[in-house]
């Protein structure tokens, strides 16, 4: 927690530091916020209902992605794209050496602070819908909208860690990790469109829509007990595997010709 | 020629030599037009209200076509430009070469990834439409598929044109990522690249017609799969032509006041 809060004061030095970087990346995630939106706007224009859900629920899903995308790209993505670059380039041995845990060190050591406006954003699109289309919420459905989401949030990244230890032994797909990025976008769809889509795929984006459709479920007040155990269930899995397996893969890292 | 010819053959050699990169590059441009399909092919099937405005195989051929089109014609290479060419200096040694820099990015830089990429595209729209012929629907004309052909070579040389033009500006800025993900992001939506454009609102589609974006990948899928009025299609193409034009006198400024800015390493 300590290291956690002093990695914290290092991004909000560097974010004061370099203000023109700063001003870039704040005007870069609310374009790309913007797209998300609109592309879903565009889309459910006109759309009375598919998969179960209408064109307004599919907006209050887009909003709290692109809520969840800001904690994600500000706490863990940019951390995950420097793994295969620096076991490419053999830094990865600096951070093994240090006496903290190198998981914890390569996923979370960089913090974005302007991604904060993203976060903002999709709050107030989040609360705009939910007043113009009067889906009830109250404080119980909003706590547990915020505990799924961090149960979602854990998914996603065990999930991320998961794929991005791969770089262990495929050192040449180092834009694995921007794939990654475009994965990010089945959190879009509920996860009763994957269902629908078949079992492959639920399989491989199943966690991405699980980890956004449940949370959303649960403000709008429409989670059943089950979908919540799943969730929970799910994240144990993915958190639990990802661990081991890049324990497993720190096994056969041979540094910088790995 | 066999000079020119032997260039062809490394960059070809280039471009296969990193299979795995340009795999995962490839699954990139297909993954999320893909989802978009299936919404849409999902949104037709429990919104019959909607089947009067497009048909299932109308968007399915779309996105399809999108896919292939934006990875055999969309260039990617302004980060490249600027970090590696300018910021870096690898542009000295280009420059000392008895060859254009445009011809040698287009031909030797981006056609081995764009062929690399398009192969994968052109195989899956091929095994496609062998087993489900009925979800396509190609325009079965051949002068218009001749032009669509056209059509794609002039959007590959605006897109490259754009491309580099937002690379040369590291001749002036350090950081381009605001410009580059705006361009990004706007090329999304406006070129037609998530959905089509007839189903944005009209204004939208109107805006977006005054830009380059919908002249690159959206109106040649047009062409391809049938999709454009017969009547507008000379109109297309001669569009695409001016813009040609403009890109490339821009580029031809853009370069020459940014060679002369340039300072080799340390830009």
């Amino acid at each position: 927690m300590r290291v956690y809060a002093t990695y914290l004061r290092m991004a909000i030095k560097s974010m004061l530091l370099f203000r023109v970087n700063t001003v870039g990346m704040l005007v870069s995630t609310v374009l790309w916020s913007g797209l998300t939106l609109s592309t879903v706007y565009f889309a459910t224009r006109g759309v009375r209902s598919v998969f179960g859900y209408s064109g307004e629920q599919l907006m209050v899903l887009a909003a709290i992605q692109v809520i969840f995308l800001g904690f994600f790209h500000g706490i863990i993505s940019k951390n995950m794209e420097r793994i295969p670059e620096l076991m490419n380039r053999g830094t990865f041995d600096f951070l093994l050496l240090k006496p903290i845990d190198a998981q914890f060190s390569a996923s979370l050591t960089y913090v974005y602070p302007a991604y904060m406006v993203r976060i903002l954003l999709g709050v107030g699109v989040l609360a705009y819908y939910l007043h113009l289309y009067g889906f009830a919420t109250s404080w119980f459905s909003i706590a547990l909208f915020g505990i799924l989401l961090i149960f979602g949030f854990v998914t996603i990244y065990s999930v991320w860690l998961l794929v991005t230890t791969l770089v262990v032994w495929f050192p040449q797909m180092d834009n694995i990790v921007d794939f990654l990025y475009y994965l990010n976008v089945s959190s879009r769809f509920p996860y009763e469109f994957l269902r629908e889509i078949g079992f492959m795929a639920l399989l491989f984006l199943f966690p991405f829509a699980l980890a956004l459709t449940i949370p959303m479920k649960a403000l709008l007040g429409m989670v059943t007990s089950a979908e919540i155990v799943a969730l929970i269930f799910a994240t144990l899995i993915l958190f639990f595997l990802s661990r081991r397996f890049w324990l497993f893969a720190l096994r056969h890292y041979t540094s910088a010709s790995s | 020629m066999v000079r020119f010819l032997r260039f062809i053959h490394l960059a070809l050699r280039r471009g296969l030599y990193v299979r795995s990169r340009s795999v995962v590059y490839f699954m990139m441009s297909i993954f999320v037009p893909t989802l978009l399909c299936m919404y849409w092919v999902f949104v037709l099937r429990d919104n019959p209200n909607l089947a009067s405005q497009f048909k299932v195989e109308q968007i399915v051929s779309y996105y399809v076509v999108i896919v292939t089109l934006s990875a055999l014609l969309v260039s990617h290479m302004k980060e490249w430009i600027m970090r590696e060419e300018i910021q870096q200096g690898g542009l000295s040694r280009m420059l000392l070469k008895p060859y254009s820099y445009y011809a040698f990015n287009a031909l030797f830089h981006e056609l081995p990834y764009r062929i690399v990429q398009g192969g994968y595209g052109a195989i899956i729209v091929g095994c496609l439409s062998l087993f489900f012929p009925h979800l396509f629907t190609f325009s079965d004309s051949l002068p218009l598929i001749g032009l669509a052909i056209f059509s794609s070579v002039l959007g590959f040389f605006i897109c490259h044109n754009i491309e580099q033009m937002l690379g040369f500006l590291a001749f002036w800025l350090y950081d381009l990522r605001l410009i580059h993900n705006a361009y990004d992001t706007i090329f999304i939506l406006l070129g037609g690249v998530n959905m089509p454009l007839y189903l944005f609102p009209d204004f939208l589609e109107r805006v977006a017609f005054l830009t380059p974006l919908p002249y690159i990948i959206y109106v040649p899928a047009l062409l391809f799969t049938g999709q454009a009025h017969s009547d507008a299609v000379s109109g297309y193409i001669a569009t695409q032509i001016m813009w040609l034009m403009v890109t490339s006198i821009l580029y031809r400024i853009v370069w020459h006041a940014g060679i002369k800015a340039f300072t080799a390493a340390g830009n």
